[in-house]
Parts: structure tokens; C-alpha cells; sequence
């Protein structure tokens, strides 16, 4: 048996649009700066002065100029590589940063889609609902408007037949706009 | 909002779907930065916060778009300083002791050469030497120990980062599923109900002629 049906179809519920923004911050902090080589420099220049033992004052001037030339070629060949090592290593930070820079855009782009999706579809199922709401209104008028034909046709043509017909038509119609 | 970062771009204030472990966001996630930041030794939070789940279908209950998610990693075990230290005075203590006149000397004296200002030069030099490779060990100790601490930083927040990411994600794809069900549910009650009620009103439009 067919039980009575509920007044109207239920609604479908409405969904809230996604942000309007996308943009997504990395919180990536590494910078590439391994190792300062300014100060592992003048570490190496700190550490590596020795005590001058020569006896004569040439012996001493040729120490100092061989600590001194040791001291520099090692500092610049350090420098050189520490450099080199910070810049490797700024180079793949940046590259990691963009990387999850470009992902987390990524993902916000699919969650910003599906969001969308859900609007649309919710939407999709609400003009079914109103096209079914109006053929259901039109189905009430025209009910409406053989009841008045019917009892029109029983009253012997009595009532004003011109008037009942048009007030029946009145109702189709405005079945049709609601 | 407008921000520049350590790379002196600008960029946007994240307002939106969903935050990465670095943005202004929790104070958990800020704490998480004052953990990196200075090195700390000590475990970091390891406890997952549950996101929350977005999609709701209803109108009392907003869709919420903070997927956050949190990274279940660990802070990597940095080399400390002190360590580093050790090594370096520990090499050092070496080098000293290899370029001490002294030894120099006795060093010479068993090679043959005799005593004297010559003898005496050579030692000198030989002992600068000898504390120049000292310093030279302990300057790519140095160096070594904060090339591999500062990969070890990097490696750390990136697979943070991306392990909070994809976990945002799988949070999203489960309430995207979820929303799809309820979604189904909704669509085949209304085409239930719409049906029932045409058959209803057909069966009323019949008795009536």
C-alpha cells in the first residue's frame, strides 16, 4: 500500500562555496647557509699559530712567512669548498621549498575542485527537485480544476459555467510558475 | 595580509584550505618552530592532532577547511656543539703537542742533524707545519659536523612538511568520500520521495475521473 506521501520532497541542503584564495605558505625554513665560512676562516687562523722557535732573525722571518703562506692557501681552498657546499645546499633548499610550495598549492587546488563539485551537484540534485515540485503543483491544479468542472456539471449548469472555466485555467497556469 | 619570508619574496597570508606546519596557525605548530629553531635535542611532539573534517552536507554544520594535519616526525639528532668541540680539542691537543720545539728537535737529533741555528730553523718550521695540518683536521671536522647538522635540518622539515601534506590530503579524500555518501543517500531519498508522491497523485487524478 502506498503511504501518503510527505507535502514536498526534501531539500537538498546547500553547500558553502570553497575560499576564494589559494595560497598555500611553506613553512620550510631551510636557507642554505651550512657552514659560515667567514668564521670558519678565521677559526682556522686562530688555531693554526704556532710558536716561533727559530733563533736568528732570518730563521723567524722564514717561519712567519711559511705559517703565514700555509695559513692563506688553506683558508682560500676552504673558503672555496665551504662556498661551494653552501651553494649546493641553498640550491636544493630552494628546490625543496618550491617543491612544497607547488604541492601544497596542488592539494589546495583539489580540495578548492571537490568543494566545487559538492556546490555543483547539490545544485544539480535542487532543479531536479524543483522540476519534480512543479509537476506536482500542476498535477494539485489540474485535481483542482476537475473538481470544479465535476461540480459544475452537477449543479445542471447553474453555476457560471464561463467563470468556473476560467478560474480552473487560472489554476493550471499558476501551477506552472511556482 | 602581505609577508615577506627569509627569501625576501612576499607572499599572501594563508587564509585558506590548508596550512603548512610553518604558517601562523597553532600555537602547537609555533612551538614546533621554536623546537627547530634552536636544535633542540628533545623529542618533539609526536602526537597526531585529529583534523578537523570538512564537507558536512548540513547547514548547522559549516564545512571547516583547516585540513592541518601534523608530522609524526622526529627531530633528527643533531651533532651538538659540544661534541664538535671535543673533537677539535681533542685534535688540536695533538697538533700542540707535535709541533713543540722540543720534540722537533729530538726528532732531528735522531735523524742525524746537528745542533745549531739550522737545526734549530728546521724544527720551527717542521712545528708550524705540523700545527697547520692540526687546524686543518679540525676545521673540516668543524666544518663537516654543520654541513651534515644543517642536511639534517633541511631533510627534516621538508619530510615534515610533506608528511603533514599528505596527511592532509587523506583527511580531505576521507571526508570528500564520505560527503559522497551522504550525498547518495539524500539524492535516492528525494528521487524516492518524489516518486511516491507522483504515484499518489496519478492514483487521486484516476478516482477522481
Amino acid at each position: 500500500m502506498i503511504k501518503a506521501p510527505p507535502k514536498n520532497p526534501s531539500q537538498p541542503t546547500q553547500q558553502a562555496a570553497p575560499p576564494s584564495n589559494i595560497n598555500y605558505y611553506s613553512g620550510y625554513q631551510a636557507n642554505g647557509q651550512a657552514v659560515n665560512s667567514g668564521q670558519a676562516k678565521s677559526n682556522f687562523g686562530q688555531r693554526s699559530k704556532a710558536q716561533n722557535n727559530a733563533t736568528t732573525q732570518d730563521g723567524k722571518r722564514g717561519v712567519q712567512d711559511l705559517q703565514n703562506g700555509m695559513t692563506a692557501n688553506f683558508q682560500a681552498q676552504m673558503g672555496r669548498q665551504l662556498e661551494s657546499n653552501n651553494a649546493e645546499q641553498f640550491s636544493q633548499d630552494q628546490a625543496n621549498r618550491s617543491q612544497l610550495m607547488q604541492q601544497g598549492l596542488s592539494n589546495q587546488s583539489k580540495i578548492y575542485s571537490d568543494i566545487q563539485q559538492r556546490s555543483i551537484d547539490q545544485m544539480g540534485l535542487a532543479t531536479k527537485l524543483q522540476e519534480a515540485q512543479i509537476r506536482n503543483n500542476f498535477a494539485k491544479a489540474q485535481q483542482q480544476a476537475l473538481k470544479i468542472k465535476t461540480n459544475m456539471a452537477k449543479a445542471g449548469g447553474s453555476m457560471n459555467a464561463g467563470g468556473a472555466q476560467q478560474r480552473a485555467e487560472t489554476l493550471l497556469q499558476r501551477s506552472l510558475l511556482q | 595580509m602581505i609577508r615577506s619570508n627569509q627569501y625576501g619574496q612576499q607572499s599572501s597570508q594563508p587564509s585558506g584550505l590548508m596550512m603548512a606546519p610553518g604558517g601562523k596557525q597553532t600555537q602547537q605548530q609555533k612551538d614546533w618552530h621554536t623546537q627547530t629553531s634552536k636544535r633542540q635535542q628533545t623529542q618533539p611532539t609526536t602526537t597526531t592532532t585529529q583534523p578537523k573534517t570538512g564537507g558536512t552536507s548540513t547547514n548547522s554544520e559549516m564545512p571547516n577547511y583547516d585540513y592541518s594535519a601534523w608530522s609524526t616526525i622526529q627531530t633528527p639528532q643533531y651533532i651538538q656543539d659540544s661534541t664538535t668541540q671535543d673533537a677539535i680539542n681533542n685534535t688540536m691537543a695533538q697538533g700542540h703537542s707535535n709541533s713543540d720545539q722540543r720534540f722537533q728537535v729530538k726528532n732531528l737529533d735522531r735523524a742525524g742533524v746537528s745542533r745549531g741555528a739550522g737545526q734549530n730553523f728546521m724544527a720551527a718550521q717542521e712545528g708550524v707545519q705540523q700545527m697547520q695540518k692540526a687546524s686543518e683536521s679540525a676545521s673540516e671536522v668543524e666544518a663537516a659536523d654543520q654541513e651534515q647538522n644543517s642536511k639534517m635540518r633541511s631533510d627534516f622539515q621538508k619530510n615534515s612538511e610533506m608528511e603533514a601534506q599528505n596527511n592532509a590530503m587523506i583527511q580531505h579524500q576521507l571526508a570528500q568520500t564520505e560527503w559522497a555518501k551522504k550525498f547518495a543517500e539524500e539524492s535516492m531519498q528525494a528521487q524516492l520521495e518524489i516518486a511516491q508522491q507522483q504515484a499518489m497523485l496519478q492514483l487521486q487524478l484516476t478516482l477522481l475521473r
